[in-house]
């Protein structure tokens, strides 16, 4: 039949492409950076050794905030209106994800700039010496703030996961396991970006918690091939529609993406490396920037593929 | 227009679909700067003009800057309904790209160079021209041609004035083979109803693509709500097939060969009415005779329609009488026989006896008839203006080179003898041409020869919307109001019953347009012929429709649509009984209670001829309907066939722009077998060829078409640069028909053999 | 009591002509980029001679249980009184996420307003004035009926009570207000 009812491009499945994509990992970053820089900072706490000036930690602090603001200004660039943001601070359905997701980032945001702020005291005081009494007002409740963006932080990684699963109709995204594998994603993106930046500017060789930091990409990463995992089987258990979506790893682009960057690139070089390289490379500059290069690469091909592919399949 | 989807779904793309040669073309809208529309009413009865079934509609504006067009719920067989074409109406009057000011052609005919010019020296330059056509030729060397309707009147009345015979409607392209066949077999043109129909059997009559508004709803509600089977024969699966309960793909050609066999199951199975072929019909024994050979087996043999299915259905059709109906078609390019095929399909309603029958055929019943019949003046009749002592020609129209068409020669004329005329000097010289909303070049066949025709005559003059194919090669082009802005007269719009409906101004004209019953008159006046012309605009005319009463002027206008009295068929006992209940003085129905006995038809016999002495002296051995085998393809040809799709009028609306947006190309259809020979997948380019000409355009694989056979939807693929958005997009079909005149007809063929390879 | 409009969708009455398509456009002011409603001819489907194409409306099913009005942020989308699932203009940010949402892909954003759009009943227009909606009046085989599905005499209450129909994608627990009766050749393909 000759098509006769109009062009159909208004009906193309994929609504929300790269900048989305690109916000949603941005958002990951920030957030697991955070976990894994207040975790590290738990861990060396536990055990009675000082958590002050620890690259990764200050990575974090950098990273954190660097993240978010970079993510809310490419999300707030796509609305139609972005003159019109500030009617969504204002008006809330709570039956939203995305609502509460401005709830979470409205209270997570800030959070990270005080955050960071303690992180890089010194220097901040250099420039706004004015800030000097805020920052000692959170210093003094520096435990509970850091409790607070911690659980925040989990919140802004599992929110990304159910934004794109709160849309019935679309298989791929439609399952509890997109916010887990969204979360354990993060967690890699986050520690892969902490070791990035702490190797690139804060690295001194004394320091060995890029190490400690470097172990928990195994269980993340197993994490995340897991959730992968379970996704597309749990497609193909699921009728028909999300069984064609299967298809989505075995034809088409977003299938090179998956293989190469997503699982290639995102967790089999990290892992391969961390396992066969020389001990000698391990704590080489160069061995840890290109294998957590490889980790951000894999998990913004995730992301993307977790966009473009889960539109394209539609129940 | 290749958006890329996130500058679409963002809307920055809004609004780019317009070219940017809109906006360069001398004398289109693009150059005006837009004005708010002035509404004549708040809501205006009209008449529809997307295309020729001429719909009464409602108009009303909308916020001064659109025109929101529903049907006329008065006209109660059309339920307040348009089509896509018809609600799209407003946006051909908006249309940048539309022509609102005269063009005179600077450089060579079809380069496609205009210059604005003033109607005065538009009218200057044709009166110029014409006066010495006919001052060095005489006055038939130039032909007039319209589509028939819409003020194709006004056209020929100038033709008459100037002096020449060769006036041309769109009739040998389209509907003249159903015509002159009702004209042979009945005297006249007769109607179907199929809305009261319970058996429907359709030879191809698209009813659900070429939307004829009363008769799709009649036939949709006879399906569905009154449980009418509908049989459809057509070599494509068209909507019309969908929708049918049986649907056979016959091969293209051949729908005379079923026709006549169905005709031979009812005359051998005894299965015809007898009673009514005795009172009404003459030449049966010599049609029985020769049907006699046209056995369901030998149909089958030339059709691919299985010779059971034809038994059966025509028993099921039998059954039905007489409240069933074979459907005679509308356009009538299907083969060279259309002469027998249309009579054919007349026939096996007669033998039925389904005549002024509900679900069967019947006439038009017009004021003064029906007046007659009630004893009193129910319904108000009509003057019809007129000019007298008009010229009257010596010369011969160009197309009475053969007894055989005599028939055509009133009702239409034979189109395409403009270009024996020109090309060959057959029978004379043609030097002129003056064309009103017709489009050759798309709607004939052979384009090759009509850009041949156009660019050897002395002069031409166009008058359109729309600088169409055939408009690129004038001399002058006159823009004509849309329908939307210009007035009319009142039109019989009577079916079982007396009606009158009329077209309105909705707008005011924009930009410097007029109609053409203005054009027409003010060429005449710049030729000197005032005297011709004694109107002074369309109010002159209607009061005197109306023999000046305001009233009942009035009262058409606000309803726009008003009908009269009782439907009305003749040999219907329940209908005449209640038209004789309603008009005490009406004229006394039969013993039976009907009016059978006043049903007489204006065939040289008075009967309904079912084999005619008059066709055969015309065109000697077509008095008795035969089948005769035509070749119209080679054998390793396509058939290729052509049809109408519900959201475009044949190549008129094309260039439309929310038509346009609905569908701007047409794919070739092709059967998976067919392609897979090819190598052809759907989407693929291909080209189209034949010895007529070549076309590229792009496959559509479906198990819709015959396997033996092509399909295409007509009017696409247009070569002038001025229809933007209709250039180049699509297979053009008159580039790939040859030049045929069918005998007695006079119809050109849209059916020929085509080759088709992947481009 | 509230009004629960539906919309009722014969398949086999529907000639996909698209009138319904044009009129509402002209009705509503629908910009030419973009479209709320399609009647889509999909197939044939079948094999010969049996084939048969289905008539695709494809417009906003109007959804009781609506995605995109549970999915947006601000409540810029929301049903009205009467089951019309709305937009309130000056509450939308134009995230998207309703046009996402949608499992019938029938929202889009208005390049004009830059705001979501879709099929609304011609509620701004034609049923303010108390008329049916556009594509409903302009269908010339009747293949429409629209109305209150709780009048109990309501045309559209006695057609959805003696003919069979079908909703799109009910396994999503959307319950479209929009009844289609599946053509006789082709059966229900949801």
């Amino acid at each position: 039949m000759n098509n006769i009812w109009g062009s159909m491009e208004q009906y193309d499945p994929v609504v929300w492409n790269w900048i989305i994509a690109v916000y949603l990992f941005m958002a990951g970053l920030s957030a697991g950076s955070m976990l894994v820089a207040i975790g590290l900072k738990w861990y060396k706490q536990a055990r009675g050794l000082p958590s002050e000036g620890l690259p990764v930690i200050k990575a974090a602090g950098v990273l954190g905030p660097l993240a978010i603001c970079l993510g809310m200004a490419l999300l707030v660039l796509d609305l139609t209106k972005p003159f019109h943001f500030y009617l969504i601070l204002i008006n809330y359905n709570l039956t939203s994800v995305m609502a509460w997701g401005v709830i979470a980032l409205l209270l997570y945001i800030p959070l990270v700039f005080v955050f960071a702020g303690l992180v890089f005291e010194k220097q901040v005081l250099k420039f706004a010496p004015w800030l000097g009494g805020v920052l000692k007002a959170c210093r003094q409740v520096e435990g509970t703030l850091n409790k607070l963006i911690f659980a925040l932080a989990l919140g802004v990684g599992v929110y990304t996961g159910f934004l794109l699963s709160a849309m019935i109709s679309y298989p791929i995204l439609n399952t509890a396991v997109l916010p887990a594998l969204f979360l354990a994603s993060a967690l890699s993106v986050g520690s892969a970006g902490n070791i990035l930046v702490a190797t690139l500017f804060f690295s001194k060789k004394e320091s060995d918690c890029i190490e400690q930091v470097h172990r928990i990409e195994y269980p993340v990463a197993f994490n995340e091939a897991l959730c992968l995992v379970l996704l597309f089987v749990g497609l193909n258990f699921s009728g028909p529609a999300a069984q064609a979506a299967t298809s989505a790893i075995t034809t088409g682009a977003w299938a090179g993406v998956f293989w190469i960057g997503v699982v290639g690139l995102g967790l089999a070089v990290p892992v391969l490396a961390s396992t066969l390289a020389p001990k000698s490379w391990k704590h080489s500059k160069g061995f840890l920037i290109a294998v957590s290069s490889c980790t951000i690469l894999g998990v913004l091909a995730l992301r993307h593929f977790v966009v473009y592919a889960g539109q394209s399949y539609i129940s | 227009m290749n958006l890329d989807r996130r500058t679409f779904i963002k809307g920055a793309g809004a609004g780019t679909a317009t070219c940017a040669l809109a906006s360069m073309l001398p004398g289109s809208l693009a150059a005006l700067e837009r004005t708010e529309l002035k509404g004549t009413g708040s809501e205006v009865a009209s008449i529809c003009e997307m295309c020729s079934t001429r719909c009464p509609i409602s108009a009303r504006i909308v916020n001064g800057k659109n025109v929101s067009i529903l049907g006329n719920p008065k006209a109660k067989s059309f339920g307040g309904a348009v089509c896509a074409r018809g609600g799209a109406g407003h946006s051909q009057l908006y249309d940048k790209q539309r022509i609102v000011k005269p063009l005179k052609r600077v450089g060579e005919r079809g380069e496609g160079n205009w210059q604005e010019i003033e109607w005065d020296e538009a009218y200057a330059i044709i009166a110029d021209n014409l006066t010495r056509i006919k001052n060095e030729h005489g006055p038939e060397a130039v032909a007039f041609s319209s589509k028939s309707g819409s003020l194709s009147g006004h056209l020929f009345h100038l033709a008459k004035a100037y002096g020449s015979p060769n006036t041309f409607t769109h009739a040998s392209t389209c509907p003249a083979g159903y015509v002159i066949a009702a004209k042979a077999m009945f005297g006249g043109k007769i109607k179907r109803d199929l809305g009261n129909s319970k058996y429907i059997i359709n030879f191809g009559h698209n009813l659900y693509e070429g939307i004829n508004m009363s008769e799709t709803r009649g036939m949709m509600n006879a399906q569905m709500e009154k449980g009418a089977k509908l049989v459809v024969f057509e070599p494509r699966f068209s909507i019309v097939a969908d929708k049918a309960d049986e649907w056979y793909a016959i091969k293209p050609g051949t729908d005379v060969a079923v026709a006549l066999a169905i005709c031979h199951v009812l005359i051998e199975e005894e299965l015809y009415d007898k009673a009514f072929i005795d009172r009404y019909v003459t030449g049966f024994d010599s049609f029985a005779s020769e049907v006699k050979a046209y056995t369901p087996e030998w149909a089958e043999s030339v059709s691919d329609v299985p010779a059971e299915d034809i038994r059966r259905i025509t028993r099921e059709y039998a059954a039905a009488a007489p409240h069933a109906c074979v459907d005679f078609g509308h356009r009538s390019t299907f083969t060279t026989e259309e002469f027998e095929m249309r009579r054919a399909l007349y026939a096996a309603n007669v033998l039925i006896g389904n005549i002024e029958r509900k679900g069967g055929l019947y006439f038009g019943k017009k004021a003064s008839g029906y007046n007659k019949f009630a004893g009193e003046q129910v319904a108000p009749v009509l003057a019809k203006p007129g000019v007298k002592d008009m010229p009257k020609s010596d010369a011969k129209r160009i197309d009475m080179v053969d007894e055989q068409y005599a028939m055509m020669w009133s009702s239409g004329g034979i189109y395409q003898t403009i270009l024996d005329s020109t090309l060959e000097a057959k029978p004379y010289q043609l030097r002129g041409w003056v064309m009103s909303r017709t489009n050759p070049m798309q709607t004939m066949t052979d384009r090759a020869r009509i850009v041949e025709t156009l660019k050897k005559l002395d002069f031409v003059v166009c008058c359109d919307i729309y600088i169409s194919e055939s408009a690129a090669y004038a001399d002058i082009f006159l823009p004509e109001s849309t329908y939307l802005e210009r007035d009319e007269e009142i039109a019989d719009k009577s079916g079982k019953n007396p009606a009158y409906y009329v077209r309105q101004k909705v707008v005011e004209p924009i930009g410097n347009t007029r109609p053409s019953w203005q054009i027409w008159k003010e060429v005449g006046e710049s030729m000197g012929l005032n005297k011709y012309f004694p109107w002074d605009n369309m109010d002159t005319l209607q009061l005197f429709q109306v023999g000046s009463d305001v009233a009942l002027l009035n009262k058409i206008k606000q309803d726009g649509f008003v009908s009269y009295g009782k439907p009305l068929m003749l040999r219907e006992r329940a209908m005449v009984q209640n038209f004789v209940s309603a008009y005490p003085n009406a004229t006394a129905p039969d013993g039976d209670g009907t009016y059978a006995s006043h049903l007489k038809f204006k065939t040289p016999s008075g009967k309904i001829e079912l084999s005619s002495d008059k066709v055969e002296k015309m065109a000697p051995g077509r008095g008795v309907i035969r089948y005769r085998e035509v070749t119209m393809k080679k054998a390793d040809e396509l058939f290729f066939i052509q049809g109408k799709v519900a959201v475009h009028t044949n190549a008129g609306s094309q260039n439309v722009p929310m038509l346009a947006n609905l569908m701007s190309d047409n794919a070739v259809w092709i059967h998976p077998v067919t392609a897979g020979l090819l190598n052809i997948q759907s989407g693929d380019k291909i080209r189209i060829y034949n010895d007529t000409g070549s076309e590229e355009g792009h496959a559509l694989v479906t198990p819709g078409i015959r396997p033996d056979t092509v399909f295409a939807y007509m009017g696409f693929g247009s070569k002038n640069k001025e229809l933007a958005r209709a250039t180049g997009r699509g297979v053009h079909c008159g580039n790939l028909l040859p030049h045929v005149t069918s005998p007695v007809t006079g119809m050109n063929l849209h059916t020929t053999g085509v080759k088709i390879e992947k481009a | 009591m509230t009004k629960r409009y539906v919309l009722v969708h014969d398949e086999n009455k529907c000639i996909g002509c698209q009138a319904c398509n044009v009129a509402c456009r002209s009705e509503n002011n629908v910009p030419e980029s973009v479209t709320r409603l399609q009647v889509r001819i999909e197939g044939p489907y079948g094999n010969y001679p049996h084939l048969h194409f289905k008539y695709n409306r494809v417009s906003c099913e109007q959804c009781e249980n609506a995605p995109c009005v549970k999915v947006c942020p601000t409540g810029a989308a929301y049903v009205d009184d009467n089951g019309i699932v709305s937009i309130k203009e000056d509450k939308c940010v134009g995230c998207l996420y309703c046009v996402a949402a949608c499992p019938y892909k029938v929202r889009f954003i208005n390049p004009e307003t830059r705001v979501p759009d879709k099929c609304n009943y011609c509620k701004d227009t034609r049923l303010a004035r108390g008329e049916q909606p556009a594509c409903v009046s302009v269908c010339p085989t009747q293949a429409l009926v629209f109305g209150d599905a709780n009048d109990p005499d309501s045309e559209v209450r006695k057609v959805l009570d003696t003919k069979p129909s079908y909703q799109q994608k009910v396994h999503l627990g959307t319950q479209p207000r929009l009844y289609r009766i599946p053509g006789r050749k082709g059966g229900i393909q949801a």
